[in-house]
């Protein structure tokens, strides 16, 4: 974990978190304050050896936003072109993930506050449900149908350009 | 903190995707084009009710807006059909190239009956 100590800010300190799972994480401290959770606790004094606990966040979300962050953290200030589109390039393949993955990320970015995973995922989300019927959104977010039949036809005849989705979406509409 | 009990309800170990809060399945939804939006007026009621709100309209309005200004400006055009009852509305890019969208098609109305407006008519 070396790698994010150089110019990740004013302190070099390492900051312990603990999964809902036990299993226990290092990051930088300015890592750790790209979450408000972890700055407020940090600023509370409550970071300490035996690490914060993280009741509602398991591991494997979890190495991930410490990889996140402790990316983000070291690249803050000053970026380069060059750095800014290479943290791009990271945060492209970062959210390349599964979608139960994909959820937890959601989910724990946004409890834990980091603004800028919450961003991504959120966006990453948008992007894959956009073409999706409204059978397959109910499936993505466990949704049930409380419409009667005759009720879905009528919303489904009222806009039935918004129902023909073979070709990819244009952008204007 | 007041917020962790609501929280972590939604995250207890069922890892159901139903679990995702609201505010974050509103977060998503503002992302989606109006296409989209209409067409998943037909998931639930509750998401019919949010897409159709006052509210929901103007932050997906003001989102739209904002990244049109950054967007390159497209044409949009109308057209007559082949025989001339109804009208087709398309949309293409300003430098050329071949990617000219039809974005709909209104049956029975004659192109010269056709009037647009520039802003929002409120239709999502």
């Amino acid at each position: 974990m070396a790698a994010a100590t150089d110019d990740a800010g004013d302190s070099n300190e390492m900051i312990r978190v603990v999964s809902s799972d036990g299993e226990h994480f290092e990051m930088p401290e300015a890592a750790a304050n790209l979450s408000l959770v972890l700055r407020h606790m940090i600023e509370d004094d409550c970071a300490d050896a035996a690490g914060i606990p993280l009741a509602v966040v398991a591991a494997k979300p979890l190495a991930k936003i410490v990889d996140y962050c402790t990316k983000h953290a070291a690249k803050s200030s000053g970026l380069t072109i060059e750095e800014a589109e290479e943290l791009k390039r990271f945060d492209a393949e970062f959210i390349e993930v599964d979608t139960d993955m994909l959820y937890d990320l959601l989910v724990a970015a946004d409890f834990m506050g980091v603004e800028g995973l919450s961003k991504l995922a959120v966006q990453r989300t948008a992007d894959l449900i956009k073409g999706k019927t409204p059978e397959q959104n109910r499936e993505t977010f466990g949704i049930v149908n409380d419409f009667t039949p005759e009720e879905e036809e009528e919303i489904c005849k009222e806009n039935e350009w918004a129902f023909q989705i073979t070709k990819p979406p244009s952008r204007l509409c | 903190m007041a917020m962790s009990n609501k929280r972590r309800k939604i995250l207890s170990p069922s890892r159901a995707p139903e679990l995702v809060p609201s505010e974050l399945v509103t977060e998503i939804l503002l992302l989606l084009p109006v296409k989209s939006l209409t067409r998943f007026r037909a998931v639930c009621r509750d998401w019919a009710a949010l897409l159709s709100s006052e509210e929901f309209v103007s932050l997906h309005t003001a989102k739209v807006e904002a990244g049109a200004a950054l967007a390159p400006p497209r044409l949009l055009f109308l057209t007559p059909t082949a025989g001339y009852g109804s009208t087709s509305a398309y949309s293409c890019s300003l430098s050329g190239g071949h990617d000219t969208n039809h974005l709909f098609t209104l049956d029975e109305a004659r192109v010269n009956f056709v009037d647009s407006t520039k802003a929002s008519c409120r239709g999502l």
